[in-house]
């Protein structure tokens, strides 16, 4: 199980940086991350090496934080991978809200972190009908 | 009108408020005053002033001196909180209120013959119904365009042979940038009077409008507790609002103390109405800022004269015509969840149209990192706003804590309009 951390910020010059300098200071790594806008605010989404520091460290300095679980699954880096995801999902009724990927070239692997609407079936979908490799916080950690 | 018939008219109308609403027996005794006593005009600083506070608790059948069966029209402007404030009509007040107004279009040259393009609002607004009725009765043409729909105002601009424009000041100017991108020039319109008003405006910014078409802009002054548009007019000189001295007696207050100040200083405008039988007003303070004129014009229409209006007394503001009070915004906010009581409202020009944005504070207990409901949100406070100001509000949703948080009063207004 994955923890993905998201912020809810406003879209102004220089708020992403006081995010990074939080999560800095707290000597806590970026894994992957993702933005989504709209013109007045965005939400950013992170992977991050200690999501309980980051959530601690982003709420003291008053941002507004959620902690949740994301899917998080290791393909082949290499053409279809996430074609045969998004259609095992798709053919089940599985809707994915987001996703966002980063691929471990040392390893001809790539890591995928989905977002859909009924986590528990996703990861069962992935790991059984693939397969895949699910992954945990703690192989985040050891990236 | 001279000031002695002017007293017989104050007295007729403070015996009839006397006689036939019982707000006004109620205040005047309270205040131990009777209209027996009045010996002067100046004796009308005796008697108790009329908050619109009062007039809202009369909802929804206005402050009545009449039975309700003689009432023909109501009218209605936005309440500070939750309640519009009403005014009623009787059919000799539908009928006096459209002499005003066609006295008021008179000074601007208007008449039979000329073809009215009245753009402001029809409904429970005043400002449509009662040019409309005014046009009528000086037996021009009116067509009654109501607000919006800028595409068909613009053809009907140019396919009537229209010559007189009815709108607020900002939406003139909107008209005239739409106009001219529609390839026509504006200034060659058959357009050569506009009549505007409901909102603060400019001597730069009637600079502005008149130059766009050609034409002669005047300001109109009213306000629906007073009975509507036509309360006050300029006249070809263009330096002050004539306001009728045998439909009003005007004074202008110290807003804090209430005391009756002199002509040229500035301060709140109060209005008696002399001709009202529905909702007649004693001494109404209107919250707006002006003076009155200590010269004289030296043109026909009346010699009580007052200033431009130059400020409020209160957090009102105006935009686009339509009254918004914060604490409606507030109101709002209130019975909304996710967001603080934290809100600030920026109003700018943009083009020529108010622009009206609410930022609003997010409290974060609500987040659960879905955009769809972040912005499910932000649609749904702009959708209740829209259903109680009537005018359409931007929201940008921000962060916990970033609307600044001040040790007095909060300031919740940035007005950032240069009129």
């Amino acid at each position: 199980m994955v923890y993905q951390i998201s912020v809810f910020m406003e879209n102004r010059p220089g708020r992403l940086y006081d995010l990074t300098q939080a999560l800095e200071r707290a000597n806590i790594n970026l894994k992957a991350a993702s933005i989504a806008e709209t013109g007045d605010f965005g939400i950013i989404r992170c992977i991050v090496s200690d999501p309980d520091a980051a959530y601690d460290a982003l709420t003291a300095e008053g941002f507004t934080v959620k902690k949740a679980h994301v899917v998080g699954v290791e393909v082949d880096d290499a053409p279809g991978s996430l074609s045969g995801i998004a259609r095992a999902l798709g053919e089940r009724g599985i809707n994915i809200l987001y996703l966002y990927a980063f691929s471990i070239a040392c390893r001809n692997k790539a890591i995928l972190i989905l977002k859909t609407d009924d986590i528990e079936r996703t990861k069962d979908v992935l790991a059984t009908a693939l397969p895949h490799r699910i992954i945990g916080q703690e192989d985040i950690a050891a990236l | 009108m001279n000031d002695a018939q002017r007293l017989s008219l104050l007295k007729r109308t403070l015996s009839y408020c006397y006689d036939h609403a019982p707000h006004y027996r109620q205040a005047f005794t309270a205040a131990g005053f009777h209209p027996d006593a009045l010996r002067s005009l100046e004796d009308l600083a005796h008697v108790p002033f009329l908050r619109k506070a009062e007039l809202r608790s009369y909802y929804p059948t206005g402050i009545l001196a009449v039975d309700k069966r003689r009432v023909v029209r109501y009218h209605a402007s936005s309440g500070t909180t939750g309640s519009p404030t009403v005014v009623s009509y009787t059919k000799a007040d539908i009928a006096t209120w459209a002499s005003m107004v066609a006295d008021c279009l008179r000074l601007a040259g208007v008449g039979e013959g000329s073809v009215i393009q009245n753009s402001y609002g029809y409904g429970l607004f005043t400002g449509g119904l009662g040019l409309h009725y005014g046009a009528e009765l000086l037996g021009a043409s009116v067509v009654p365009t109501s607000g919006g729909n800028t595409a068909r105002q613009v053809k009907i601009l140019q396919d009537f042979g229209v010559d007189v424009l009815c709108c607020t000041p900002s939406y003139a100017l909107y008209l005239s940038e739409v106009v001219a991108e529609s390839g026509i020039d504006p200034k060659e319109l058959p357009l050569s009077v506009g009549i505007f008003g409901a909102e603060p405006w400019s001597d730069s910014m009637r600079r502005r409008i008149e130059d766009a078409f050609d034409i002669k802009a005047y300001d109109i002054y009213g306000m629906s507790e007073l009975g509507g548009p036509g309360v006050g007019m300029e006249c070809a000189g263009q330096d002050g609002l004539h306001i009728w001295d045998d439909k009003y007696l005007v004074e202008v207050v110290d807003p804090e103390t209430g005391e009756v100040l002199g002509e040229g200083e500035k301060g709140e405008i109060v209005f008696t109405s002399l001709w009202k039988e529905a909702c007649p007003v004693i001494r109404f303070r209107t919250g707006d800022i002006s003076h009155l004129y200590d010269s004289r014009c030296g043109c026909d229409a009346s010699d009580q004269r007052i200033g431009r209006i130059v400020g409020r007394t209160d957090d009102m503001l105006i935009v686009r015509g339509v009254n918004v009070f914060p604490s409606q915004i507030e109101h709002v906010l209130s019975k909304i969840q996710g967001v603080s009581g934290h809100y600030q409202i920026y109003v700018e020009r943009k083009g020529a149209l108010d622009d009206m944005e609410v930022y609003v504070e997010v409290t974060g207990e609500l987040f659960n990192d879905s955009m769809g409901e972040i912005i499910e949100l932000q649609r749904a406070i702009e959708h209740e706003m829209y259903a109680v100001l009537n005018i359409k509000v931007r929201v940008r949703l921000v962060e916990p804590g970033k609307i600044p948080r001040s040790e007095g009063k909060a300031q919740r207004i940035i007005d950032r309009r240069m009129l």
